[in-house]
């Protein structure tokens, strides 16, 4: 599995999400790329039924969930449906839905999926059983 | 720590609320300029009486407040533009009584106000800054529905807080706006209305999330010598703070900056929560509602949902109302306007006799605000605690 990578301080060490310039601890300047476990804890998931752009509405319903990751780093994620809080996972990085490169993860233990969000299987196309 | 001086001498007069449509074709400066219109009307003054001018607006973009000048013709010698959402309301008051204080300006009047062009919510939203455009609104481009749904989410189970306890807020909220009766939403709002209503971004439903629309809402600083004279009814400032970016660390948002300073308010205003008999709260979600009840001292955490039970109608006399006009989960958000609705709402409650929905026994209101979520929590806090 390839690690996620964040920006760092090279002064301070802190980590930088989402991206800036400055660093947020030591206004520092300098940075580097730093690898971080893909491994997260899901701390919160919302089911998202109604979106201003047409190119998610047509996966509607889908979940996004607060995930957060080794140095406390906090991001959001698109995930399959049966994802509650608590749940331990994998976050991936994904061409997403409306031209931007999201975080996407699945259940820890599921390497299936997990190798599946590799090759592009968006969970944001995938629905619940009473959805479909 | 340093305490800050008193706002002696400062009168806060003429709140004017111009009716909200759910969509406008007039631009930012329309509302802005009837705004003011409607606020020197209700005051006696003319436009040359104005000395200084405080504007927060999201729409007004590509202009500023110093083209709020040009446009409506008024030379100034105090000018300021708050660029802070639903806290710029506070923070135009406090900003502003500071300055009539020290003899910058004598009249001062503070302005939030918006259109809502077809279209101009989701342009607002996507580019809102650089943080929520490259990392929130590819997620699904919600807008702040699936930032605060998820710590909705987050505060419900934590503290074992139901859909039904949060649409409690909503229901009662919509009680007060049918008596007040100038809301766009005032249709009487039953729990079953709430939780049969449908999804938005779950666990938020349609009657959690506030409708983007048009107005604007205003309110004049002054002296309380140049009030009498006008022989207009004024509210007086007892206590105000900010603080912004607090508890940034915090994985999800579960608290923010009314912590920080909520004794400091009680201490300067020389009250306490209970003596508070209208409190405005910056209700853009019902969960950040909950959450200011409780950062501001009314219960402890995790208990506002059976805190609520306890709010009367603001035309009781005894007892403590809550977001008197409805808040914006019934009069809707017309945009920056909306961190001023608990302030003019609060001005009238204070100032006896200006609102039908009042009594004439309430004597300390308190307003809370909150804004500008710059990635995934709103960053500025503010307060006030204002008598009549």
């Amino acid at each position: 599995m390839h690690n996620l990578t964040f920006l760092r301080c090279k002064d301070c060490e802190t980590f930088q999400y989402p991206s800036r310039e400055v660093c947020r601890q030591c206004l520092s300047d300098q940075f580097t790329s730093s690898p971080v476990s893909e491994r997260g804890l899901v701390l919160a998931v919302a089911k998202v039924h109604h979106s201003l752009e047409d190119r998610c509405r047509q996966y509607l319903p889908f979940s996004i969930g607060r995930i957060v990751l080794n140095h406390e780093i906090c991001v959001m994620a698109y995930l399959p449906p049966d994802i509650e809080a608590g749940d331990k996972v994998f976050v991936s990085q994904v061409d997403g839905p409306i031209d931007a490169v999201v975080f996407a993860a699945t259940r820890e233990d599921d390497y299936e999926q997990a190798a599946a969000l590799k090759t592009n299987n968006e969970p944001w196309k995938t629905r619940g059983k009473n959805e479909q | 720590m340093v305490t800050p001086r008193d706002y002696e001498g400062i009168a806060v007069i003429a709140p004017n609320t111009l009716p909200y449509t759910k969509t406008s074709e007039h631009e930012a400066m329309w509302f802005i300029g009837r705004t003011l219109a409607e606020m020197l009307s209700s005051a006696g003054l003319e436009k040359s009486d104005v000395d200084g001018l405080s504007i927060a607006s999201f729409t007004l973009y590509p202009d500023t407040a110093a083209s709020v000048a040009d446009h409506l013709g008024i030379q100034l010698r105090w000018l300021e533009q708050l660029p802070f959402g639903g806290a710029s309301g506070v923070m135009a008051l406090r900003r502003a009584a500071r300055a009539v204080q020290s003899g910058e300006a004598e009249i001062i009047a503070c302005i939030g106000a918006d259109t809502n062009l077809r279209g101009s919510f989701q342009k607002l939203v996507s580019g809102f800054s650089r943080f929520s455009s490259a990392e929130i609104y590819p997620y699904g481009a919600t807008g702040p529905n699936t930032v605060f749904a998820l710590i909705t989410s987050h505060y419900m189970n934590e503290y074992g807080v139901t859909r039904e306890d949060l649409g409690r807020l909503c229901v009662d909220q919509r009680a007060n706006a049918v008596a007040a009766s100038q809301a766009l939403f005032k249709e009487p709002l039953t729990i079953d209305d709430y939780l049969n209503a449908r999804p938005i971004v779950e666990p938020l439903h349609l009657y959690d999330c506030v409708m983007p629309c048009a107005g604007g809402e205003g309110f004049l600083v002054t002296t309380v010598e140049r009030a009498k004279s006008l022989g207009v009814p004024y509210a007086s400032i007892l206590a105000s703070a900010e603080c912004h970016n607090a508890y940034s660390t915090d994985p999800i948002m579960r608290r923010s900056g009314w912590s920080v300073y909520a004794d400091d308010l009680y201490n300067q205003a020389g009250v306490g929560p209970k003596e508070i008999d209208v409190l405005e709260t910056y209700d853009d979600y019902p969960v950040i509602s909950f959450i200011q009840m409780e950062e501001l001292g009314f219960c402890p955490a995790g208990k506002a949902a059976e805190f609520i039970r306890s709010f009367t109608r603001p035309s009781d006399s005894q007892g403590m109302s809550h977001n008197a006009s409805g808040g914006q989960l019934s009069c809707g958000q017309a945009g920056a306007a909306g961190g001023f609705l608990g302030i003019t709402e609060a001005i009238r409650q204070m100032t006896k006799g200006q609102s039908k929905n009042s009594s004439a026994a309430a004597r300390h209101a308190m307003v809370s605000g909150y804004g500008m979520v710059n990635h995934d929590r709103g960053i500025c806090t503010a307060a006030t605690i204002i008598g009549g």
